[in-house]
């Protein structure tokens, strides 16, 4: 049995939460090998940090792509797909994960479960637990076909380091001017790259989080200078980063980060299942918000009723 | 340019109440339009607003009560709305759905420049159906839309915001673009929309009616299953206190 997992490069390099999912498929794989795919145009990358972590064979796919043009990434792992076969295929749950493991489904007519919060294999079969409706449920999802397919929520499992006899590297090149690439019709005229502060949060003891109770830019302020006298990081909501009250990259939930700080102070967030999700596995969460049935305080293990703004003013003060 | 907006009906997450063995208690349960459907539309009428002859079609699939939120989209200066609705087509997860909508949009509205979906759904949230029908109509997608740049008849600038960070991306049509935030003010349908809206054709396909293949769609053309459902514990309990400073050392 083989479990094929995606690993993700940035900045020319292996993306951290790559690790912990090679972790995860050596952790629950039984006697199975732990192979990964890389497609990257990459020249100088340590690929052998990839075993440290549990995998023991690599198919690098050389393509001659931009590092940030993912446009092709699809097709290319499919391509490989169709000749290993393997038994089960995953991915992390990040943008990147997201978009090529539908296409790929797709292309293959095989099953799919999305943004799983855990995976375990029994008889070879890959069961797929993931919450739904905004976290009210949990639905053990299984595939009728090889290769089985998921996308594991990242900050799921954290990497750990095994003892692997052997690995190996097999170098691809697949054609790629193929018609059957619909992205690459497409052209991406400018990319900005976010700025790699947001890693400190992610890594961070304390953060102090806020959404939009706090209503203005310059209440933003404030709590990050209050976050600065407790060596906390800033993060925000997703309404508050599309008002433009903190950057993109400080964005915790969906389509943002997950955080697993020791202690996540919730300042005026009303508890939106998309926030929850990219924060509800911290240590110890604190919630400030005037509203008492405000569901952010399901999640929390304490809960102040109050304005967050004149907490943060007299907290300053 | 036409525009075919793919929408869903969800239950209100924060209203659903279960039974004992973990099926949903429909009754009093509150059917809304999913959010992200809702900017999809904004970004329809947006365009309408500044490409002449555009034509805005709301694509569904679900049961016949599915039409409540086709008709609410309606209200957003749409023209028209198809349901698919079809017993066969139940128990479908992503592929079956994105199946089901390529034969309605290949036999049913045959000419189409741009499909808009919503990037995720409040419900299921799994984010694929619109990645399937993409692949499947071998059309481009650009994903995590948040903003036009420019728009032409055939050819788009979109702003896609990613993990990594911000891709400015153009395309030609037809294409396949789903939207996960809408940054203008939400408009609220006036009377008069409603009024309207009443008077917009919603058609109710079958299966039949859209040439489907039977073993493609609803729980058969599904490569997934629900092997089990269970309800999560909750972990925290919150005690409610004054004061911040104490909880922080």
């Amino acid at each position: 049995m083989e479990i094929l997992t995606y690993i993700q490069i940035e900045n020319g390099e292996i993306e951290e939460h790559s690790l912990d999912l090679i972790s995860y498929a050596r952790e629950i794989g039984n006697n199975a090998v732990i192979s990964s795919v890389i497609v990257t145009s990459g020249e100088n990358i340590d690929f052998s940090i990839l075993k440290k972590f549990g995998c023991e064979k690599l198919y690098l796919i050389k393509t001659e792509q931009k590092e940030f043009d993912k446009r092709k990434n699809s097709y290319l792992a499919t391509k490989l797909i169709k000749e290993i076969n393997p038994d089960i295929f995953i991915l992390n749950s990040t943008t990147e994960g997201r978009e090529i493991a539908p296409v790929i489904a797709s292309e293959l007519e095989v099953g799919l479960t999305a943004d799983c919060t855990k995976l375990e294999i029994a008889d070879n079969r890959l069961i797929s637990t993931r919450p739904t409706f905004g976290g009210k449920l949990m639905a053990s999802v299984m595939s009728k076909k090889n290769p089985q397919m998921a996308t594991l929520r990242v900050n799921t499992f954290k990497k750990k380091e095994f003892e692997i006899e052997k690995f190996e590297i097999v170098e691809l090149k697949y054609d790629e001017n193929l018609s059957d690439m619909p992205n690459v019709q497409t052209e991406i005229l400018e990319f900005i790259e976010n700025k790699k502060d947001f890693e400190n949060l992610e890594n961070a003891k304390i953060i102090f989080a806020g959404g939009m109770g706090l209503k203005t830019k310059e209440n933003f302020d404030k709590l990050k200078l209050l976050a600065k006298k407790f060596n906390a990081k800033t993060g925000g909501t997703r309404k508050a980063v599309d008002k433009g009250l903190i950057e993109k990259e400080f964005q915790i939930g969906q389509t943002g980060l997950t955080v697993t700080p020791e202690i996540y102070v919730a300042f005026g967030i009303s508890g939106a299942i998309h926030h929850i999700i990219g924060m509800e596995n911290s240590k110890k969460i604190i919630a400030i918000n005037s509203d008492r049935s405000a569901p952010i305080f399901q999640t929390a293990d304490i809960g102040i009723v109050g304005d967050a703004v004149k907490i943060i003013e007299s907290m300053l003060e | 340019m036409k525009i075919i907006v793919c929408i869903k009906q969800i239950p209100d997450t924060k209203d659903v109440r279960w039974t004992k063995d973990n099926n949903i208690i429909r009754e009093g349960l509150i059917s809304i339009l999913n959010p992200y459907d809702l900017y999809a539309i904004l970004f329809a009428k947006k365009i309408k607003e500044q490409i002449k002859n555009t034509e805005i079609t709301l694509l569904s699939m679900g049961p016949n009560s599915a039409s409540d939120s086709i008709e609410y989209g309606l209200a957003f200066n749409c023209d028209r709305g198809i349901l698919l609705s079809d017993k066969r087509f139940s128990g479908a997860d992503t592929l079956a759905t994105a199946k089901t909508l390529k034969y309605a949009i290949l036999n049913n509205i045959k000419t189409y420049d741009l499909i808009l979906t919503g990037q995720f759904a409040l419900d299921g949230d799994t984010a694929q159906t619109s990645y399937n029908l993409a692949n499947l109509l071998k059309i481009p997608h650009i994903g995590y839309v948040q903003d036009f740049e420019e728009i032409k008849e055939n050819e788009l600038v979109v702003k896609s915001v990613k993990d990594n960070g911000i891709y400015k991306i153009k395309t030609k049509t037809p294409v396949v673009i789903s939207i996960s935030a809408f940054k203008d003010e939400i408009y609220i349908p006036k009377a008069i929309d409603y009024i309207n809206a009443q008077k917009k054709e919603i058609q109710i396909l079958s299966s039949a009616d859209i040439n489907a293949n039977l073993d493609e769609v609803g729980i058969k053309g599904s490569p997934t299953y629900v092997f089990k459902a269970f309800r999560p514990e909750n972990k925290r309990e919150c005690v409610f206190k004054n004061d911040l400073i104490g909880e922080l050392n």
